[in-house]
């Protein structure tokens, strides 16, 4: 019985086989005798290494003429999100860095603005704005001519309602982080900065529900003008600006919130039609 | 500057040729190092396809990742470390083809060359497989458990008494 024999031998305890395998890769005894060739007797024959050498430069000469991954593309694979997924989200024009630097940069000057001496009706600006971000991005991905993917998403193997809440996670994630960093531009301190947090919630969850009737994008247009309305209407009625942002308020928009993800849920099938009709 | 391409170049030469997206050096590193590769994982998994696919993730993940490598250890360590969770992966995939059971014949006495690894030597058969799995290949629980087919629990059992009857052996400075 040759050292191989006992190797590859099912009854050989590791205590024995270990030191087989270090001299393989042991530096000093690799340095004189080389690393151990093909093992035909046990199976391990040059043919079939050949093999899987072709199939791996195949790969390799794919991976070179292929252009690289987008970075959030890569982003999203490295965080567990399988590839057609992550190909799909990082294409939703939400993830386009033109978009996301032009809308962090209109936010920051909203926030901003609110300038040192703290006048309400200036946070107030930016609490009206900021739960737009997320709409517009649902609205961006989904219509038309500023979706380029619609014609894979339309040809995509997934529900309309798995496909539409995918690309909504995605686009108000990063909406979610465009008005964070916003508020870090923002002077003002307290809980007020993060009023916009639960109407952006609700516009969005509205936004979904509507869509499911309407049509995304005039379900989207109609919640941003019904928005923008209401606020300004209730801020100049109340002689407050920021009264749509206090409890009441955010009551209103948990509700408002809670009832449009119900309506979702119930209206999943709709989504089949609607999602795209825009 | 352009490596010299051939049995002679240095495992740490090719990798950075590989890093730099030289297919030829990541042929040169298949060559010399894909036999004992898939030795070591024919030990550890009977089912031939389920090796060579291992394998050729292996090496496509040396060709994506080269550059990760930092040039401390031994290339043969780097590449055995992929090559062992590559094939996890793939078990994680697809359980492998059982093997017709082998009777345990009596083996007849290695050969003078082998010594056994000291340490391991001292372990029933199953605590040396378990122990080599976590401590030597430096798998996680989970992984071993996939890798020797047991539950984890049995995993961590096996190693609770591997180290007690290691430490029964040891003399008193050493535990």
């Amino acid at each position: 019985m040759t050292d191989l024999d006992h190797y590859f031998h099912p009854a050989t305890p590791p205590a024995l086989a270990r030191p087989i395998e270090d001299r393989w890769t042991d530096p000093s005894i690799v340095r004189t005798a080389g690393t151990p060739g093909a093992m035909p007797a046990h199976g391990i024959t040059a043919e079939r290494l050949d093999a899987v050498l072709a199939t791996v430069l195949d790969t390799v000469q794919v991976e070179q003429v292929a252009p690289r991954r987008p970075r959030i593309e890569r982003l999203l694979v490295a965080l567990r999100v399988p590839e057609p997924t992550a190909r799909l989200l990082a294409s939703t024009t939400g993830f386009r860095w033109a978009w996301i630097a032009a809308v962090t940069l209109v936010l920051v000057f909203a926030a901003a603005a609110n300038g040192a001496d703290q006048r309400p009706d200036q946070l107030a600006v930016f609490l009206a704005l900021a739960p737009v971000v997320p709409v517009l991005g649902v609205l961006a991905a989904f219509s038309g001519p500023l979706d380029r993917t619609r014609e894979v998403a339309t040809a995509a193997p997934l529900s309309g309602l798995c496909l539409a809440l995918l690309r909504t996670v995605g686009v108000v994630a990063t909406a979610i982080g465009m008005d964070l960093l916003a508020v870090l531009a923002s002077p003002t301190r307290g809980w007020m900065r993060l009023a916009w947090m639960l109407p952006s919630l609700a516009l969005t969850s509205a936004t979904l529900a509507l869509g499911a009737r309407v049509g995304l994008r005039r379900a989207a247009w109609a919640a941003i003008v019904a928005w923008l309305a209401l606020v300004t209407m209730l801020g100049a009625t109340l002689d407050d600006a920021l009264a749509p942002y206090r409890a009441v308020g955010q009551s209103v928009a948990a509700a408002v919130a809670a009832a449009g993800i119900v309506m979702v849920l119930l209206w999943r099938r709709r989504f089949e039609w609607n999602w795209s009709a825009a | 500057m352009r490596v010299l391409l051939d049995d002679r170049a240095t495992d740490a030469s090719l990798v950075a040729a590989v890093a730099g997206g030289d297919a030829d050096a990541l042929a040169v590193l298949f060559r010399r190092h894909a036999p004992w590769i898939t030795a070591r994982l024919t030990r550890r998994c009977a089912d031939a396809e389920l090796v060579d696919l291992a394998l050729h993730d292996t090496f496509i993940s040396v060709w994506r990742s080269a550059a990760g490598y930092r040039g401390t250890g031994e290339v043969g360590a780097w590449l055995w470390s992929i090559a062992i969770r590559r094939l996890i992966d793939q078990l994680r995939r697809r359980r492998p083809v059982p093997v017709e059971h082998v009777p345990e014949q009596p083996l007849p006495p290695p050969a003078p060359g082998i010594e056994l690894h000291d340490l391991l030597g001292r372990l029933p058969a199953d605590l040396q497989a378990t122990v080599e799995a976590v401590h030597l290949d430096q798998l996680t629980t989970a992984e071993a458990a996939l890798l020797l087919g047991i539950p984890q629990g049995t995993v961590k059992s096996r190693l609770h008494r591997a180290r007690a009857l290691l430490a029964r052996q040891l003399p008193g400075d050493l535990r």
